[in-house]
């Protein structure tokens, strides 16, 4: 009687730690799918918000696209002098000329400019206010926006006008290769940015409908998980797509 | 010698049996400990799962409202408030937004370079924070100067005899007006787009003056072809007027300011603001008016921006305070009182027309039609950390 109790106990012991174990996989592969999906689609929705399709999207495969990157907003605080121009930058890192452009957003359709040096400068409040070369607040005020600005000096190839507002980029690569989504800046090697739980050849990054107009274009990006047999889909939007908010723009 | 079956041991005739609920005993704790195992586990992962959700939710939520507080900021924006900052200056909402999802954000304009302005928004939602950014400009009164070189631009003008046509004090306020309601610059303004600000009385290709006629101005005639403006007005075409007009009319009208609640009821009948009563609610209202057709103004009193596609008649009293665009003919008559420029096909004038830069850029400045904010070429959400 004993032995029948406990070979009855041990198996069911048996099973239920095997069912235990069978659980605990499904729900890591399930948060691992959860892991990427979300991942993918916050770094992706993050950069594609502030991407014009025509423009910034500098090349497309069905597993890859090529983008700027956009790591930066800096307004001139005067005009270009023979030192460089003077810039309140906030951005998510340091500027690094060997790697970043500047794209000048005023006057309209200006091209990206080389960033030849970008370099601290320990600018009293006194120096600061004698860049203020007309009327108005000083450049001091500007990284107050954010907090976490500050004043740099950059050597640009062309002069810019006070208060042009200008884009920091640099140029980098999504994929879907090796199982994982992966970025590569430049020409360095492509960095994973999920875990690797995908099955490269049935999953796609695509830009769609750029032809159709800047309006229709989005990013569409399907993630085949082998491990569950589960596909989900993202259907990303470039945020300078959207048609004219906030208003018509004049001819 | 006889063996007895028995008991071994005292312990095992006092508890016969006890092996086996050790066993048991040691398999039930086996099953408790893995089932609680169990449990732990799943309840972990599920736990780290709404973590990672909640997270999730959160940042969204932030970004939404960050951009919310952005979309807000333009949908609230007052031109007068954003052209009086200084170059580089920065304006910040004064309350928190609330938002929906319990979120709340605020929001600042920061003046960049001419009319290019930067607007900022930034929002809390749950642990996670969030800020956006978008470039918007507005339209710069001085793009619609062109349409109007003299006091009277026309390709064909006639001044009746009871018609009074000047220059005089056109940079100072009308005598209605407060003298704080001109552009201290208007004179570099008009320099800027006409090289001088002087200002003639007439630009037109053909002038008839009759007797009793008074003109004056700097000079007083200036006799050149002014093709008619057919496209629209300044960078405007008609659509566009159409679509961004503060008031629409056709027909016939009597301008009358109308004030409901101590507010300017903007939608009322006729109402094109008060020039004659800086007390009014509706002193500071001049609106942008389109008139897709022909157009009568049997009288009354207004002021603003006033474009008509088609043909433009000012009867009896009428009173107006702003530019006048005609794609058409003009036509005034002798107790029309008019304060800004006029710009038409043909023109036959016999009321009084006060030239005035004064009144023509507060009108270009303030009509909420030609204030709004617009995307500063194709981009308009700017990255910002």
């Amino acid at each position: 009687m004993a032995l029948v109790a406990g070979t009855t106990a041990c198996a069911g012991i048996a099973l239920l730690v095997r069912a235990d174990g069978r659980l605990a996989l499904a729900r890591t592969r399930r948060l691992a799918r959860t892991e990427t999906v979300r991942i993918g689609a916050a770094v992706l929705r993050r950069e594609l918000t502030h991407v014009l399709p025509l423009e910034d999207v500098r090349g497309a495969g069905g597993d890859t696209v090529r983008l700027r990157l956009f790591r930066g907003l800096a307004v001139a605080c005067a005009a270009s002098g023979a030192d460089g121009v003077p810039v309140a930058f906030v951005g998510d890192r340091q500027p690094d000329p060997s790697k970043d452009s500047v794209l000048p957003l005023a006057p309209a359709g200006a091209p990206a400019l080389a960033l030849a040096a970008s370099s601290r400068v320990p600018l009293t409040a006194a120096a600061l206010a004698a860049l203020d070369r007309g009327a108005g607040t000083p450049c001091a005020g500007l990284p107050a926006d954010s907090g976490r600005g500050e004043v740099l000096v950059w050597q640009l190839a062309k002069p810019v006008t006070r208060g042009t507002p200008l884009l920091l980029f640099q140029h980098g690569t999504y994929a879907v290769s090796e199982r994982a989504i992966r970025l590569r800046y430049g020409n360095e090697g492509r960095q994973p940015l999920t875990g690797e739980w995908l099955d490269s050849r049935r999953s796609r990054l695509e830009v769609l409908s750029l032809a159709a107009g800047p309006d229709a274009a989005r990013v569409d990006v399907r993630l085949y998980f082998p491990a569950n047999a589960a596909e989900r889909r993202l259907r990303l939007p470039f945020g300078n797509a959207r048609s004219s908010p906030p208003g018509d723009s004049p001819p | 010698m006889t063996l007895k079956r028995g008991p071994s041991c005292p312990e095992a005739r006092a508890h016969p049996g006890s092996g086996r609920p050790g066993i048991v005993l040691f398999a039930t704790v086996l099953l408790v400990t893995v089932l609680a195992v169990t449990l732990a586990a799943g309840a972990c992962l599920a736990l780290r799962g709404l973590v990672v959700a909640r997270a999730r939710s959160d940042a969204l939520r932030a970004r939404m409202a960050a951009e919310s507080t952005v979309r807000t900021t333009v949908a609230l924006w007052r031109a007068s408030d954003a052209r009086a900052l200084p170059a580089l200056g920065r304006r910040t909402l004064p309350d928190p937004l609330r938002l929906p999802g319990d979120a709340q954000g605020g929001a600042s304009v920061r003046r960049l370079g001419g009319d290019l302005f930067l607007v900022i928004g930034s929002a809390r939602a749950g642990v996670a924070r969030a800020r956006a950014g978008a470039l918007v400009r507005v339209l710069s009164p001085t793009s619609f100067l062109p349409s109007f070189p003299g006091g009277l631009t026309a390709d064909r003008a006639r001044l009746g005899p009871s018609a009074a046509l000047g220059t005089a004090g056109g940079y100072a306020a009308p005598p209605a007006w407060p003298p704080t309601a001109c552009d201290p610059a208007a004179r570099d303004s008009i320099a800027l787009v006409f090289g001088s600000a002087a200002l003639p009385g007439i630009v037109a290709g053909d002038v008839a003056i009759a007797t009793g006629a008074t003109l004056d101005g700097d000079p007083p005639e200036v006799e050149r072809a002014v093709p008619p403006d057919t496209a629209g007005f300044g960078p405007l075409p008609w659509a566009q007027l159409a679509r961004w007009a503060d008031r629409v009319e056709t027909g016939t009208v009597f301008a009358t300011p109308t004030a409901a609640g101590g507010a300017c009821a903007r939608t009322a009948p006729g109402n094109w603001g008060a020039p004659l009563d800086p007390d009014s609610p509706c002193a500071d209202y001049l609106p942008l008016i389109f008139a897709p057709g022909d157009l009568r103004v049997l009288g009354g009193s207004g002021q603003g921006v006033l474009v008509v596609r088609g043909r433009l008649s000012l009867e009896g009293d009428a009173r107006f305070y702003g530019p006048v665009l005609v794609a058409g003919d003009i036509d005034a008559a002798e107790g029309v009182e008019l304060w800004g420029a006029v710009r038409a096909r043909t023109a036959d004038w016999r009321g009084a027309l006060h030239a005035s830069p004064c009144v023509v850029l507060r009108a270009l400045g303030a009509a909420p039609g030609l204030s709004r904010p617009l995307r500063a070429g194709a981009r308009f959400w700017v990255p910002v950390f």
